[in-house]
């Protein structure tokens, strides 16, 4: 099934992968035809095969948001959780606190 | 069908794309890579019923050991998966790359960087045809 429309081919390509992610047949294929200066991109789980076509230039970043987004569902790829900020690594140590710790009294000489 | 690591997977497919811009197709394929995980399902499944024929007691770990029918129930939506990439032109030029979880977003945006720059190459016949 050809779609023309981005939103309905996004559409039908989630309702796809909803249900036969799990397959092993299920796939995602970019036909890159240099010659015919297109795109074609094809879902499929060999039952049901969704097709659009991206022919011009301005479209390339339509093409990558759908290789991300195919790319996680097909991973089932979790939020990611931001690792807290280490603690800073100036903290004074603790210890009996002596005002000139690290200084060093030079004896005279008699 | 050659396995490369990421890097160089992205450098052969640009150097593809660029050489065979004249005349062909260039098929990028991605796919679920659950084979590792089948595969485990189907040894313990084949334990459990090697273990009843021969009517020896069944460890919990066996019995509780998914099936290849029976997807795992808690792990199911939270099992990530690494993606198989696949780039063939012909019958000579086939390279393949598996990408796991944690490397996708790097590996997107080389993968972005890669299809923009042959962009160029990619629509030349629109960019001639509107001068």
């Amino acid at each position: 099934m050809r779609i023309r429309d981005n939103d309905t081919f996004n559409e039908k390509v989630n309702l796809l992968l909803e249900s036969a992610v799990e397959k092993p047949s299920t796939r995602y294929v970019a036909s890159i035809r240099p010659s015919c200066s297109e795109i074609r991109l094809k879902v499929t789980d060999d039952r049901v095969c969704l097709q659009s076509t991206i022919d011009k230039q301005d479209d390339i970043k339509r093409f990558l948001m759908l290789n991300r987004a195919m790319m996680e569902k097909l991973q089932n790829r979790q939020p990611r959780v931001a690792k807290p900020a280490p603690a800073s690594a100036t903290t004074p140590p603790t210890g009996h606190g002596k005002g000139h710790a690290g200084k060093k009294k030079k004896k005279g000489k008699k | 069908m050659t396995l490369l690591d990421n890097e160089e997977f992205l450098t052969r497919l640009e150097a593809g794309i660029r050489a065979n811009k004249d005349s062909g197709t260039m098929f990028v394929t991605m796919k679920r890579y659950s084979w590792d995980e089948r595969r485990k399902a189907k040894k313990a499944a084949k334990a459990a019923r090697a273990a009843d024929k021969s009517g020896s007691d069944v460890t919990m770990a066996e019995a509780d050991a998914p099936t290849a029918d029976e997807p795992t129930e808690g792990s199911a939506s939270t099992q990530e998966y690494p993606c198989l990439m696949r780039a063939e032109y012909g019958r000579k030029f086939k390279i393949s790359t598996l990408i796991h979880p944690d490397d996708t977003d790097k590996f997107l945006e080389r993968y972005a960087g890669v299809v923009k720059r042959c962009a160029d190459v990619l629509f030349q016949t629109t960019a001639e045809g509107a001068e």
